[in-house]
């Protein structure tokens, strides 16, 4: 079990988006890069390094879903508007906000949960707001291995995306394969878990990078 | 270790009634009259004679040894017969009996396993429709089957199996065992994966489950297992699955995590009871195939057509007769025909058409499906020379009439399985050549 699930257990809580993102790291899952801010100067100073435009997040130990309790601003495009964003959730949550690089890619669905029957099982799909309406998602059950997560990969539409199509480049496949096999040990070697969202992990050009990350104990 | 639960030496039948309307009747006569072999003990406390069979009024009191215990006694009795069965030695138990988890007697289900668990006993059931063995003439179910086959039936729905049964009959196929697992209290799915993965007179698994106990054991069994497994699992919906939790109590489960679990363990789902049959009858004696070159040859356009449907919209491509192919073809289809793939025939086909183009064919394709759309004549004795040169044949025989009748029942005989739509027919060729991927 990992460290952080260790502490986040002990503490009675959830862990938070940048424990999930440390752990991730851990793992070798690529996570879009980012800042934590407790400070108004803190959060400013973090944007400038980003560069604008960024979004802005509220950090919280309580497995909450950010964008439906208000929780995320997207493209913030100046320090102006990145002060009333930090104001605004900071109302919401006392632990801080994320601040992270403002991208548009493929959103993909990348996910894991302990089934009742199964155990351990990864999903991936088209991600996004509305996962739940389109259902193009494809699942394993733990663990896989690069074969496997390609077979997986390959029962999706958007994988027709991702091989390239009209003016979408082909994106690095096996990336992507990489990570839901690493994404599979994650969850193989902390069963504690029982489900991890990373809703939207995007396909860019440049490699696959998680964009938000919720682990629920 | 379930050898004498499923190849029982000596049986008693606890409940066994001479009121030929119960169903401690009905099992007892089809013991007696499916031919059974081995030692049969009615139990009753009346005692007396039924069917000739002297009756005990207890297991205790039997001479011999036990094998298996059929149990059709009233619910509550039941831990009272197994205290008596654990006593006497007893260590197989098929309870017919329902009244249990079911009926929200979980508690009285509980005792009988914990009672099993006791002295060793194993438990097919309770609130089920028994076992029959057909190679070991051994029916202790109902309605009485006795053809022998190659398909294990096992099934948490008593009418799913005693339905797939009837049907393996009504083809000629017969089956191998069936076995009604009702509650499922003990002998569960995977227990049937490993027995009958070893079962000499076994071929295919067909399973209809309403929930797995445990998952990642499932799973292991059914890598582990040489024989094709299919597998009918209802609850797909959320209304499904509600009604699933009061039908037999089991979990139903996520659906697209099960159909990941078949899809990693290479257990072939069929989507409904139709299916079930028919994939179940196809891998009983066809050979799954790799390969996308399908060739169909029809003398019904209209049938080819419907069968390219369904493969193209299950990823199976359809591949377009080249110059190779219509060069060796020319002289075989008749002027009018259409030579492409499908191959059409048309309503002047004869049996030997089919087996020419079988035979200067067959070193470029797969597989064939051969579609015989009309009452052609000796269609039987064509097809198992097309057999012979090697490839998998799928055979899809409609609109025949009497000769239809006839040559189907002489193909089934001769271990050809015959499906009377085209599309059934290639969905069994998706299922066959989907399992060779996995």
């Amino acid at each position: 079990m990992h460290e952080i699930i260790k502490r986040a257990l002990k503490e009675k809580r959830y862990p938070t988006e940048p424990e999930c993102r440390k752990m991730l790291e851990d793992y070798n899952i690529p996570v879009l890069d980012y800042r934590v801010a407790k400070s108004e100067e803190e959060a400013v100073e973090a944007a400038e390094e980003l560069g604008y435009p960024v979004v802005m997040k509220i950090v919280s130990s309580k497995g909450v879903h950010k964008s439906d309790i208000g929780g995320v601003v997207l493209d913030i495009k100046s320090k102006d508007e990145l002060m009333n964003a930090f104001k605004k959730l900071t109302s919401l949550s006392s632990e801080g906000v994320l601040i992270s690089p403002m991208v548009r890619g493929i959103e993909l669905f990348v996910g894991a949960f302990q089934d009742e029957q199964f155990g351990g099982v990864v999903a991936f799909g088209t991600g996004g707001k509305f996962v739940e309406v389109y259902k193009d998602v494809s699942y394993r059950i733990t663990p896989i291995d690069k074969e496997e997560a390609l077979r997986m990969m390959k029962e999706t539409k958007v994988y027709r995306i991702l091989s390239g199509y009209r003016d979408e480049k082909p994106r690095d496949i096996e990336k992507i394969a990489e990570l839901l096999v690493n994404l599979s040990r994650l969850v193989e070697e902390n069963p504690e878990i029982k489900e991890i969202d990373l809703n939207p992990t995007f396909s860019l050009p440049e490699g696959v990078f998680v964009a938000d990350a919720r682990f629920i104990l | 270790m379930l050898e004498k639960m499923f190849y029982p030496e000596a049986v008693a039948v606890i409940g066994a009634s001479a009121d030929p309307r119960k169903l401690g009747h009905v099992v007892l006569k089809n013991i007696v009259e499916g031919g059974f072999k081995g030692k049969i003990y009615p139990i009753n406390p009346k005692g007396g004679e039924i069917l000739g069979l002297k009756v005990y009024k207890s297991v205790l009191e039997v001479p011999g040894e036990i094998d298996l215990a059929v149990i059709i006694v009233p619910a509550k009795f039941v831990p009272d017969v197994m205290e008596d069965l654990g006593k006497k030695g007893v260590k197989n138990a098929v309870i017919i009996t329902g009244g249990f988890r079911e009926a929200g007697n979980e508690e009285l289900e509980e005792k009988v396993v914990e009672i099993a668990r006791k002295y060793g006993i194993r438990i097919v059931g309770p609130n089920c429709q028994g076992i029959n063995n057909t190679h070991h003439n051994f029916c202790a179910s109902w309605p009485l089957i006795t053809m022998k086959g190659k398909i294990a039936i096992a099934s948490q729905s008593g009418t799913v199996a005693a339905a797939m049964a009837e049907w393996s009959q009504r083809d000629g196929i017969g089956f191998s065992t069936f076995v009604s697992l009702g509650n499922k209290a003990d002998v569960d799915e995977v227990d049937i994966i490993n027995f009958f993965s070893k079962d000499e007179n076994t071929e295919v698994i067909a399973l209809y489950i309403e929930g797995v106990r445990d998952g990642r054991k499932f799973m292991e069994a059914a890598k582990k297992c040489k024989k094709p497994i299919v597998v009918l699992k209802p609850g797909v919906t959320e209304r499904g699955a509600k009604a699933v939790q009061s039908h037999t109590k089991s979990m139903a489960g996520r659906n697209e995590v099960f159909d990941a679990a078949c899809k990693q363990s290479g257990v072939i789902r069929a989507e409904n009871l139709e299916e079930l049959y028919d994939f179940a009858k196809a891998f009983a004696y066809l050979k799954p195939f790799k390969g996308d070159r399908i060739l169909i040859v029809t003398s019904s356009g209209g049938s080819g057509i419907l069968a390219v449907d369904v493969l193209e919209s299950n990823g199976v491509k359809v591949f377009e007769a080249d110059e190779e192919i219509k060069s060796r073809l020319k002289d075989i289809v008749p002027p009018h025909g259409i030579l492409d793939n499908p191959i059409d025939l048309t309503g002047d086909a004869t049996a030997e058409m089919y087996l020419e183009v079988a035979k200067a064919t067959h070193d470029l394709v797969d597989a064939f499906l051969l579609i015989f759309g009309d009452p052609i004549e000796n269609a039987a004795d064509a097809t198992a020379e097309i057999v012979k040169l090697g490839k998998t044949v799928v055979v899809a025989f409609l609109g025949g009439g009497d000769v239809e009748r006839r040559e189907v029942e002489k193909m089934h005989s001769y271990g050809i399985p015959v499906f009377p739509t085209p599309e059934r027919a290639a969905k069994v060729l998706v299922a066959l050549r989907r399992w060779s991927d996995a």
